[in-house]
């Protein structure tokens, strides 16, 4: 270490010699050699703000590395900074500091603390980006940050069980974060906002998560725009949160008794935009949602494309296309405040007299049968059968049990995308 | 032969009989199935064993719970005919994860900083020195069951979302941690 300090000094003099005393400079980590510092933390501790931090390929072990100062760190050929499965690795506490290029793997689970590869407390304007995290428990930890990219991370988790992971990102109490091009795999939720406003999560793909892909916990006013969410243990959650636009994104291939593409649980004035929901259970389940809007979304192949359970008001559902679900919706029999007008069925046997696009019977998406399956689930093998055709046919003319006023007044004769 | 295997048979049954009465009157939690188990409350998948509950009735069925704010907020919502329905509670010690301990005897605290499921903060043990340890991080004192009703209560947990007021949001100073 002696050697490196020494180096930095003479560095350091010949900086003064050749340029102002603010210039930026470079201090390079290496695993050997002369005239480099040996491990991260003692270049941080040499370093000024604004200077980079070249390390270079290689395995570092060290105590958790604190960047208390504003510099980039930046690794050359994919360094590795190990944690041993005993620490987090990394913790950012200064301003301005960008992580990028570096491989952070084996982050130790903890039941005290949420340790993470990287974790960024109270800071501001951070980067990290292209970075690898393997086996972590926390992947990429934002708390009470602001003004910060989390862009092009690829995170592999060790996805064992529930209780020993933690989430890739987990994003709590940050406001106007970007958290756009990464990779999350095999950890607890893919993607994870607690308390975080302005944020926007866009062009992310999140799959074989072991809970969500993606987890909204009282975050307003965010976004989240073409991502893909994938085979995720319950699907995507968006839970107690205001104004929140999903738009464009795909939500595929969440089975399992209580999975789900999307839920959305005491929900305001937010808007389903040009998704795709895809082989799931079901597709979207609604459990209180105020002045929800959804629109040119593409239900296909789900077990229920949609499910609306709880209060459901003042919704509307405009220009879906509902194509090879089991069912297209279920309620709970409530009364609904929500319109479900202009959408494509393909379970709508009405007629278009007139051809104008639009039939002239309405359709009722809710069958009989489905709702005595919501109540009862093992009716379900009864599904094929003669007598539950019969029954929804009965219902379908006189609807007894099924909300009659639960209608789509202008179902589309074409799908609408 | 056939004697003897009707014997055994009836045995047999008297056995299982027995076992289900043994069970039937244990009236101890169900265990929580992690990563199964669905909160019946706010519907989230039970992952965390540092803050699950569960509710059974007299009737014998369990509702399980992700948090003590949920268990809370369920209970909030029931008159008085459910409540009687309701035959115990139980809430995880955090200091023990995984052990599920009757709620009116377990001692409550709301700390500080990220990690409930639920944003407030809070949290049981069986031993109340077991708080100790998290005396750094935690807004007001040690709590009992009624006085954790009481603060659902005041905060209507059931009807007002936590927010950047409350006391689970971060204080610049103190948390979240930083090792």
């Amino acid at each position: 270490m002696r050697t490196s300090v020494t180096a930095v000094v003479a560095f350091a003099a010949a900086a003064w010699g050749a340029a102002p005393a603010r210039a930026q400079r470079t201090l390079v980590v290496a695993p050997a050699g002369a005239g480099v510092f040996h491990d991260v933390q003692a270049a941080i501790g040499a370093a000024r703000a604004g200077d980079t931090i070249e390390v270079r390929a290689g395995t570092y072990r060290e105590p958790t590395v604190v960047v208390d100062r504003p510099v980039a760190i930046v690794g050359v050929g994919r360094p590795t900074l190990d944690g041993e499965s005993s620490r987090q690795i990394m913790t950012v506490t200064a301003d301005d500091v960008t992580v990028e290029g570096l491989r952070f793997a084996h982050v130790g689970t903890s039941y005290t603390e949420d340790r993470a590869a990287v974790k960024v407390v109270g800071a501001r304007r951070c980067a990290i980006v292209d970075n690898e995290v393997d086996d972590a428990f926390f992947g990429i930890y934002l708390a009470k940050a602001t003004d910060c990219r989390v862009e092009r991370n690829v995170i592999r988790g060790r996805a064992r069980n529930e209780t020993s992971s933690g989430n890739g990102i987990h994003l709590w109490g940050a406001e106007r974060i970007l958290v756009d091009g990464n990779d999350v795999r095999g950890q607890r939720d893919g993607i994870y906002l607690e308390f975080t406003r302005n944020t926007e999560v866009r062009g992310n793909i999140s799959e074989h998560n072991l809970r969500y892909g993606l987890h909204f916990m009282y975050s307003d006013d965010c976004r989240y725009v073409d991502n893909t969410f994938r085979d995720n243990g319950a699907g995507v959650a968006v839970m107690y949160a205001h104004r929140v636009a999903m738009t464009g994104n795909t939500f595929e291939d969440n089975w399992g008794s209580a999975a789900y593409g999307l839920l959305l649980k005491e929900i305001f004035d937010s808007r389903v935009m040009g998704n795709t929901f895809r082989r799931n259970t079901t597709g979207v389940l609604i459990d209180g949602a105020n002045r929800l809007v959804a629109e040119h979304n593409d239900f296909v192949d789900n077990g229920w494309a949609l499910k609306l359970d709880g209060s459901t008001q003042d919704g509307r559902f405009t220009a879906n296309d509902f194509t090879g679900n089991t069912f297209d919706v279920g309620t709970t029999g409530r009364v609904l405040t929500t319109t479900i007008n202009g959408n494509y069925w393909d379970h709508y046997e009405g007629y278009d007299l007139n051809r104008d696009g639009v039939g002239d019977v309405p359709f009722r998406p809710v069958r009989l049968f489905s709702v005595i399956v919501w109540q009862n689930e093992p009716a379900l093998i009864l599904l094929r059968s003669a007598f539950v055709n019969l029954v929804d046919a009965g219902e379908r003319v006189i609807p007894a049990l099924t909300p009659a006023a639960f209608a789509d007044s202008a179902p589309r004769m074409r799908p609408a995308r | 032969m056939l004697g003897a295997g009707g014997a055994s048979g009836r045995l047999a049954v008297w056995a299982l009989a027995a076992l289900v009465a043994a069970a039937a009157c244990s009236r101890g939690p169900r265990p929580i199935a992690y990563g199964q188990d669905g909160c019946a409350y706010c519907l989230m998948q039970i992952n965390d064993a540092r803050y699950a509950a569960e509710l059974v009735t007299h009737a014998g069925k369990v509702y399980t719970f992700d948090s003590i704010e949920c268990l809370v907020s369920y209970y909030r919502t029931l008159d008085a005919a459910h409540r009687d329905a309701v035959e115990t509670m139980w809430v995880s010690d955090y200091a023990h994860p995984g052990t599920l301990i009757a709620a009116g005897s377990a001692s409550y605290l709301r700390v500080s900083g990220p990690g409930s499921p639920m944003g407030r903060g809070m949290l049981a043990v069986a031993r109340a020195a077991d708080l100790d340890p998290l005396r750094d991080r935690a807004v007001g004192g040690a709590m009992t069951w009624p006085d954790v009703l009481a603060l659902a209560e005041r905060e209507q947990w059931d009807r007002r979302d936590p927010g950047a007021a409350d006391a689970a949001m971060p204080h610049m100073h103190g948390s979240p941690d930083a090792h």
